[in-house]
């Protein structure tokens, strides 16, 4: 064998494809559980662009660190602030 | 009855006199069925995407009383109208935010005297 086996007498795993990351160690507090006073709706276009990305894509939740609750509702006003023209959907739209 | 708000935009090259005609038919479409609670004026506004190829439009926000039959009629009524280029109609949340604020200033102002 060119190298030494890592457990001997155990099945043969395979190496992991990748190395593991290192774990996110900041639990991120949900923005909208500390603050009660920010309202989710699609009006305050203010509050919902620091959830979108340069691109306009939505942030996912273990980046911005919200709940899974408020995370549903931002979805939905994000989607409907797009709707109305409010946001963008995509960084350019083009002329 | 539910409480519904409909945010409608307006063509930018709309007068001011047609903006307000308009602002009234919608106003009576509603009241024939319903009742407005308000009509918020939110301008002219850039859009995030142009849209009929306009860069900018009037926003109206329009909270009201209605049943389901009366939001039927009045999509259909701005449909029809040209000038209107987008309209979007959701249930009203109610905002309680502010009125525990007051309460919790309230009680603090009373304990510091």
């Amino acid at each position: 064998m060119a190298y030494e086996r890592r457990n001997e007498g155990g099945s043969d795993r395979p190496r992991k494809p990748f190395t593991p990351r290192k774990r996110y160690g900041r639990r991120k507090v949900c923005r909208f559980c500390a603050d009660k006073t920010a309202v989710i709706n699609y009006k305050n276009v203010d509050v919902l662009k620091t959830f979108t990305s340069e691109r306009g894509k939505i942030v996912p939740r273990r980046i911005s660190g919200t709940c899974a609750q408020h995370q549903r509702k931002l979805t939905n006003a994000i989607k409907q602030a797009r709707n109305i023209a409010l946001l963008p959907y995509c960084s350019s739209h083009g002329d | 009855m539910r409480t519904y708000e409909t945010m409608v935009v307006i063509h930018p090259e709309t007068t001011e006199e047609q903006l307000t005609a308009l602002v009234e038919k919608f106003k009576g479409v509603i009241e024939e069925d319903g009742s407005v609670i308000s009509v918020d004026d939110m301008g002219l506004r850039k859009l995030a995407y142009p849209i009929q190829k306009q860069p900018k439009g009037f926003y109206q926000l329009f909270i009201y009383d209605g049943g389901s039959s009366l939001i039927a009629e009045l999509e259909r009524r701005l449909r029809i109208e040209d000038a209107v280029m987008l309209y979007q109609t959701v249930l009203h949340e109610k905002v309680e935010a502010p009125a525990v604020e007051e309460k919790q200033e309230e009680d603090a102002a009373e304990s510091a005297e």
